[in-house]
């Protein structure tokens, strides 16, 4: 499909308001949408989401033989894939000229600046080494590709962990993920990218646009930097963009700062997230898409929470089967806490709890704590599922 | 490759040139009959082919016609033998697909596109020995052959490269120079204005530098611009001489 035509007025709406100094979402010129990244549960998958563009990387590695002209190396080969999914005219399969470009920058910021150490990718000299791959997946275009795919895919090169190797002579033995604990890849330096759109003749910058600013833009300029202040890249694009000098330099002073306090930011999600596995409870990618949750719904403080304790529960008792403890709900302050009474007297003691009699061992699923977004006007709502295996 | 060889103790390059000495530049003009214009130009070791054909109708799908301004293609292709290593495809891979949108680009800034609407011009480009600066000598190519056909441009478009080495910054970088780890700018701009048209920059070094470099690759372009612009002046004479003869 072809991409919706711009109009004049929206391109001289946003053009005008540049000029002025302001954003059609409010930001400052120099100010960038928050990233939220998330992690999801196999190792080396990350999810960037910068405002509405959202892009996903996966890190995924075999063994392959080594390239003749670089025979202690590793190999790391970055790939971009965008359908239709994300836009209407990104075409499915085919990677257009924005794709290449997207693909080609992400490749020149991780690849060529030599991030990640490939000689500790190797096993053995010119016969057997690590090839790293990482695919990125454009899931949402609202402006901006570039920082959002270099973004996750730093992260997900920082998350991945590959499987341990041991060398036995001249035989390579790699080791399940269960015999010994997967290795992290060596990550010299953390390089990200930072994208401005230009208007007037390259006088004014913008950091991070959007969609709407990409496409009313006179040209591009995409900076990669890392933590330290280094460029590891730099692109000026777009047909009929003439910038100074002065113009780059001051972009890219801003573009220093802000890759710092970037970096920073992606070193704490990487630290929660390793802290949230060590506590045995991460949820992967189901975290993010319950943030949407939240901001859809408008009734937060009718919140209920269900405490379900790990118990065989039915929701009907069965005279038949086990001898199923009868439920009561109390709804104490908001709280919505199951009881259990082993025996089906009519007693209505809350506060009475009668062990229960042995139940025989089952796999079930254990609810630790359910939120539920408490839109209905049932006090008592109830979800429970069981499974018996 | 480390830095030490890259650059002598006596401030000498690999190929003996001091750090801000331009590569040899050689050039003809009006070598193919067919094309409207036509150029062949060498800096140093690297030797490319360009050929201009336009302003034409649009060939193809007539969707890519711009209603107010010509729409420029080039097409960048390294030939097989150009490199050590055999090359397999010499167009159509990611590389030369993202040089070819980069010419596109450089060119509908300095081509006075709004005089033809709905036409086409073509670039191509073809690089028979690639020895460090392809893309330079590129842009270099197809503007004198843009300047033979005779298309009407805004201001000349020239490009150079530049590096840093040991804090030194060199100018127009060879191949040697540019595998061997230190970092590469590109940098196109318009002479007269000193405007920067396109800019990339390959391998990392640290901010502050950036100025440095800058510098120095803008300065390097000046000077491959005076150089050209002297052997546009002699051909341009020689073929006035030859057309007043006839």
């Amino acid at each position: 499909m072809k991409e919706t035509p711009l109009s004049i007025c929206e391109k001289q709406c946003v053009v005008q308001a540049v000029k002025e100094g302001q954003r059609i979402d409010g930001r400052s010129l120099s100010e960038q949408r928050k990233p939220c990244i998330t992690f999801g549960t196999e190792w080396g998958c990350c999810q960037v989401l910068l405002g509405n563009t959202r892009v996903m990387a996966q890190v995924s590695c075999s063994i392959q033989v080594p390239k003749s002209s670089r025979a202690n190396e590793g190999m790391l080969f970055i790939n971009v894939e965008m359908s239709t999914m994300a836009a209407e005219h990104f075409e499915a399969g085919r990677l257009g000229q924005q794709g290449i470009e997207v693909n080609r920058l992400v490749e020149r910021c991780i690849k060529d600046s030599r991030c990640v150490d490939l000689e500790s990718l190797c096993i053995l000299v010119e016969e057997q080494a690590w090839e790293v791959r990482v695919d990125i997946h454009v899931l949402n275009h609202e402006g901006n590709l570039i920082d959002a795919a270099t973004l996750a895919a730093l992260g997900a090169l920082c998350h991945f962990k590959r499987p341990d190797v041991t060398l036995d002579g001249r035989e390579v033995i790699v080791h399940q993920l269960d015999e010994r604990d997967p290795v992290p890849l060596t990550i010299l330096h953390y390089p990200l990218t930072l994208s401005f759109a230009l208007f007037d003749q390259g006088k004014i910058y913008a950091l991070d646009p959007t969609n709407l600013e990409e496409r009313s833009a006179d040209g591009k300029l995409v900076l990669g930097l890392n933590a330290y202040r280094e460029l590891c890249t730099l692109q000026i694009s777009g047909d009929g963009v003439f910038i100074r000098k002065e113009a780059v330099l001051s972009c890219a002073n801003v573009a220093a700062s802000r890759a710092v306090e970037m970096v920073e930011m992606l070193k704490k999600c990487l630290a929660a997230d390793a802290a949230e596995r060590i506590k045995g409870k991460y949820d992967g990618l189901v975290s993010s898409v319950a943030l949407e949750a939240e901001r859809v719904t408008t009734q937060s403080q009718a919140r209920t929470y269900f405490k379900a304790p790990a118990h065989n529960l039915e929701e009907n008792a069965d005279e038949e089967s086990l001898p199923v403890p009868k439920i009561k709900l109390v709804k104490d302050q908001g709280i919505v806490t199951l009881q259990t009474r082993s025996d089906a007297s009519s007693s209505e003691s809350d506060t009475e709890m009668d062990p229960l009699p042995p139940v025989p061992v089952v796999k079930k699923r254990v609810y630790e704590e359910i939120d539920i977004g408490n839109d209905s006007e049932e006090e008592s709502v109830m979800l429970i599922t069981n499974e018996l295996t | 490759m480390s830095g030490t060889e890259l650059l002598s103790d006596q401030g000498l390059r690999i190929d003996g040139r001091k750090p801000n000495e331009l590569r040899r530049i050689r050039c003809s003009l009006g070598i193919f009959a067919q094309a409207d214009g036509s150029a062949y130009l060498e800096q140093g070791n690297t030797k490319v082919l360009a050929a201009v054909y336009g302003p034409h109708e649009i060939r193809g799908s007539k969707s890519k016609a711009l209603h107010d301004k010509a729409f420029v293609n080039c097409q960048y292709s390294t030939a097989t033998f150009s490199m050590g290593e055999r090359k397999r495809r010499p167009r159509g891979d990611r590389k030369s697909t993202e040089m070819s949108t980069h010419l596109e680009e450089t060119f509908a800034a300095a081509i006075r596109t709004e005089l033809y609407p709905r036409s086409q011009i073509d670039i191509f480009v073809e690089v028979l020995q690639a020895d460090g600066g392809n893309y330079t000598t590129c842009v270099n190519a197809a503007m004198m052959a843009l300047v033979d056909a005779g298309v009407p441009l805004k201001d000349t478009v020239v490009s150079c490269t530049a590096s840093l080495v040991k804090d030194v910054p060199l100018v127009d970088v060879n191949h040697v120079e540019q595998s061997g780890g230190s970092p590469e700018l590109v940098v196109s701009i318009l002479p007269h204005s000193g405007e920067i048209v396109y800019m990339s920059l390959t391998q990392r070094f640290h901010i502050d530098h950036l100025s440095k470099v800058l510098d120095t690759a803008i300065k390097g372009c000046k000077d491959i611009g005076v150089i050209l612009k002297e052997i546009m002046k002699g051909h341009l004479t020689k073929l006035d001489t030859s057309l007043q003869a006839s």
